[in-house]
């Protein structure tokens, strides 16, 4: 019987002995960068290049073709012209009409969009990698005879209109995300194209087709091929897609950063919560401030456990989250702050993300954040190739940025060097006080004007329709 | 069910479809284990799924299984308050989790070097949650919840799932009350009735855990063994009690909502998950609505102009789903609407789909199928789903042999069976300040 016991003790204790040990977190391997791919370029001939990545373990191939001009090339600015054509580009073409192209890139598992973008136009298409070719073929008669139908244009129009002057007006998400970008950027700025309704009814097709037939005779073009594919048979698909193209012209137009003064807007729209966003002016990509002002901005609201997160969410209960967004061009860029709270804690709720941005601006971060956002940006890194659709987009990025998978990586790397008096210092130089700043509240009217009132602060006061449709 | 079970292993059969090989064993404390390996990333993803969900609250209780999918982030005896989000994040990890009637899933992904961490986080909230729940955790995360509630139904249309879901499934149903909660519930419930709802449904007994990603699957089974060695077996009664039967009666509500625009919604009570006409339903919701030249699509928006959008879908649950066709109107032609919807699904039975437009619907399935799975946390939560419903992970193979097996003749058999007009439920979401909804409409909500 005692030596039954014993047993038992023992096995007990061994047990306890081999039992996980709780007393603190186990040690973690921090991730390495994985080395990506570079694409292989190939000059088709003059103006015209074929960027191929072999993607083994995916399904679907993406194709994209970039015409290195875009709307602030073409014309200084968005019109309704060039978001039409993005629009109705991949919707049919000379040989299809809509719903029989529509159903025939359904049975080939693929599908097509495009876009008119401030620096390149574009048409990308996805694709089932056993049927590649033929949906190659399709995209050919896109770019060979493209087809605008003026019933097309009207849809598209119609839908533009009821979503501005009806769905988005009750969404004080949309509603404050198109203030605060109408504010940043007056009309005149090449980012501040405000919609036009009326324009868009008038239209007609051949503006369109004229359009396409401009880009394709000035701007230079890339296929970029991305997947399970062979070179050869990348080659010759590029070959199919781009025959006969002559354009030559990359775009370099960069516009400048927004001088105006910029204000602050509260929208009236009912209802007990309040969207607050808040934007800030930063360095445009290729300063040196600017990696250090991404790690500021993870620190303030980039992640779940952001400091801004922790206050608002995690002490105070006020909000299901906060997030933070950075924006930047070669010349200018932002941070962006969302929030969602009870309009009765909106004063103290600016108060409490003014706090913390003069915080990062006085002693920048502390270590441990920045080892977590280097280390966020290294996983990200590593799955970048995990599926056909990221990896598409990993290298669609490179190709818009006119960067190689090298510098990117540096860039990810380079986070490693990062010290908290470098994110003191860019946030001193960037964020500070005197920055430029804009506020956008939108909820109940009266909650936001005793909160205003309590923070001395004035605003200017618009409807959801001013916001939506720029008619600051 | 598996309490009391000795750790068994297999290694579940690998057709050569869409299940590869996966590791399979039940923990001697009942908790079901799977593991995949994939070698595409440097990542793990670590799913973690328990049956428990809105549907197993009792009165009083609504809300409580959202609840606590916050407070598992909250303290547990051995990370600190805040410790599992930072811990995880300064890793280069990321998590997130979310709550169904049926289920309540925590993923997370990380890089490898962080799998043993992940492990450590999620055995130490199912063991030991208890250690850390406190009265500031369970009030501040009740706080949260309800400001979650408050912005999710304050964005337009936030509300019409769930009085929609309300009304197809009435009161004393288990899926009539919304995941979300209600707000009463919701505060009321402290810090006791906490620790005995986590005591009840979160035991290992009552889950799966399933790894996929960038490990050795020997390895990681014996990471997971040694983790959750510690985690204690719960006991108790997991079964579900069978819902009630839906009677047979058309409702027609009407909600007024601060929206900017009218929305029809037309809904019928569809058979559990898995049950053999669910793949036919859900074909026929492609075939009815999946752009240019599916049946919904063209009636109602592209030749005619009469919505601005409009959809069809399957919802699915483990006690019963829902198929629900839909359409957003500018201007509140709802009675129009309502007819030409109903045309449309007349004509199901009048004018069978064709065989190209049954296949278009399969592809359309098979093709979004298979890029989910080209993702680790996706393959995770498959897998998972498999397991809460069949008891084992390799269902998948078998659910899309069903889609594959539809034919036309099984379109118009589902639309005979399913969609009859007695049992349907319509909404109408009305901008508040006008009046209407479709003829006899009553005012619906939601309780507070």
């Amino acid at each position: 019987m005692v030596s039954l016991l014993s047993l038992l003790l023992l096995l007990l204790h061994g047990a306890l002995a081999e039992g996980p040990d709780r007393s603190g977190p186990p040690p973690v391997d921090p991730p390495v960068a994985m080395e990506l791919a570079e694409p292989v370029e190939i000059e088709l001939w003059e103006g015209t290049r074929l960027l191929y990545v072999y993607l083994e373990g995916v399904r679907r191939v993406q194709v994209v073709v970039s015409y290195h001009l875009g709307y602030v090339d073409l014309f200084g600015g968005r019109r309704p012209v060039d978001w039409a054509l993005g629009a109705q580009l991949s919707t049919a073409s000379g040989r299809f009409e809509p719903e029989a192209f529509e159903i025939a890139l359904d049975q080939q598992d693929a599908a097509v969009d495009s876009w008119v973008d401030r620096t390149d136009t574009g048409l990308r298409l996805n694709v089932a990698a056993e049927n590649l070719e033929p949906a190659i073929s399709l995209v050919r008669t896109i770019i060979e005879a493209p087809r605008f139908s003026r019933e097309e244009l009207r849809r598209t129009a119609r839908d533009k209109r009821a979503w501005l002057s009806v769905g988005a007006l009750a969404d004080a998400g949309v509603v404050g995300a198109w203030a605060l970008h109408y504010g940043w950027y007056p009309a005149e700025h090449p980012y501040g194209g405000r919609p036009d309704l009326r324009a868009d009814r008038r239209l007609q097709p051949d503006a369109l087709a004229e359009l396409f037939a401009t880009v394709q005779a000035r701007a230079a073009a890339t296929v970029l091929v991305v997947g399970p594919v062979e070179r050869g048979v990348a080659e010759r698909m590029a070959r199919i897609l781009l025959e006969d193209h002559a354009g030559t012209e990359v775009s370099e137009v960069e516009p400048s950063p927004p001088a105006h003064e910029v204000s602050d807007y509260a929208i009236d729209q009912g209802g007990s919560q309040v969207s607050v966003r808040l934007r800030v002016a930063i360095a445009g990509r290729d300063e040196p401030e600017a990696p250090a002002l991404g790690q500021g901005l993870r620190a303030l609201a980039g992640t779940v456990d952001s400091r801004l997160n922790g206050e608002l969410r995690e002490e105070r209960g006020w909000t299901y989250g906060v997030s933070g967004s950075q924006w930047s061009s070669r010349s200018h860029g932002y941070w962006t702050v969302n929030v969602d709270v009870p309009v009765e804690h909106l004063a103290e709720t600016v108060r409490v993300i003014e706090g913390h941005l003069d915080e990062v601006v006085g002693a920048g971060v502390r270590p441990a954040e920045l080892e977590a956002g280097l280390r966020e940006e290294l996983a990200w890194w590593n799955r970048r190739l995990e599926t056909a659709m990221s990896a598409g987009a990993f290298y669609q990025r490179r190709l818009d940025l006119g960067e190689s998978v090298a510098t990117a990586r540096s860039r990810v790397v380079g986070l490693e060097g990062i010290v908290p008096a470098d994110v003191a210092q860019a946030a001193q130089a960037w964020v500070g006080p005197d920055s430029r700043r804009s506020w956008v509240f939108v909820g109940p009217g009266a909650g936001i004007q005793a909160a205003l009132d309590e923070l001395d602060r004035e605003v200017r006061w618009l409807t959801p329709e001013q916001a939506v449709l720029g008619e600051l | 069910m598996l309490l009391g079970l000795l750790g068994t292993v297999a290694t579940a059969a690998t057709p050569a479809g869409l299940v590869p090989e996966l590791r399979v064993e039940t923990l001697p404390n009942g908790l079901t284990v799977v593991i995949e390996e994939q070698h595409r990333t440097a990542d793990v993803a670590v799913h973690l799924e328990y049956t428990v969900g809105s549907a197993d609250e009792a009165p009083g209780q609504h809300g409580a299984a959202h609840l606590f999918e916050h407070l598992m982030f909250e303290r547990s005896e051995h990370v600190p308050q805040g410790a599992f989000d930072a811990w995880l994040t300064e890793a280069g990890g990321q998590n997130n989790a979310w709550t169904s009637s049926d289920s309540t899933a925590f993923h997370m992904r990380v890089p490898v070097g962080a799998f043993e961490l992940g492990l450590f986080l999620e055995s130490d909230r199912m063991g030991f949650l208890d250690g850390g729940l406190d009265y500031r955790n369970v009030r501040n995360q009740q706080d949260v919840v309800l400001q979650e509630r408050a912005e999710d139904y304050s964005v337009p249309h936030g509300l019409d799932f769930d009085v929609l879901t309300g009304l197809v499934f009435p009161q004393g149903h288990p899926y009539h009350q919304p995941v979300i909660g209600r707000i009463s519930d919701v505060r009321g419930f402290g810090q006791d009735a906490a620790a005995s709802f986590w005591r009840h449904w979160y035991g290992p007994e009552n889950a799966v855990l399933v790894v996929v990603g960038h490990v050795d699957a020997d390895a990681a089974l014996d990471r997971v063994r040694h983790w959750f060695s510690d985690v204690p077996a719960r006991g108790g009664d997991l079964e579900r009690s069978a819902p009630p039967e839906l009677s047979a009666v058309r409702q027609d509500g009407l909600l007024l909502s601060p929206v900017s625009d009218w929305t029809l919604y037309l809904a019928w009570p569809s058979p559990p998950e898995l049950h053999a006409d669910e793949a036919a339903l859900e074909l026929l919701s492609f075939i009815l609505s999946w752009g240019r030249g599916t049946r919904l699509d063209d009636a109602l928006y592209f030749d005619r102009r009469l919505a601005t959008d409009c959809n069809a879908w399957l919802s699915p649950g483990m006690l019963g789903g829902m198929f629900v066709v839909e359409a957003t109107l500018p201007r509140g032609r709802l009675v129009r609407a309502e007819r030409r919807m109903e045309r449309v699904l007349a004509e199901v039975r009048t004018r069978p789909p064709a065989p190209w437009e049954l296949e278009r619907a399969r592809q359309a399935v098979r093709s979004d199928l298979l890029d989910q799975l080209e993702s680790i946390e996706a393959r995770a939560e498959w897998w998972a789903t498999c397991t809460r419903l069949t008891g084992a992970p390799d269902c998948l193979d078998e659910v899309w042999a069903r889609y594959a097996a539809v034919e036309v003749e099984d379109l118009v058999r589902v639309a005979e069976t399913w969609l009859v007009p007695e049992r349907r439920t319509s909404l109408s979401v009305v901008p508040e300040g006008y009046g209407g909804g479709l003829p006899g409409a009553v005012r619906v909500g939601l309780p507070e």
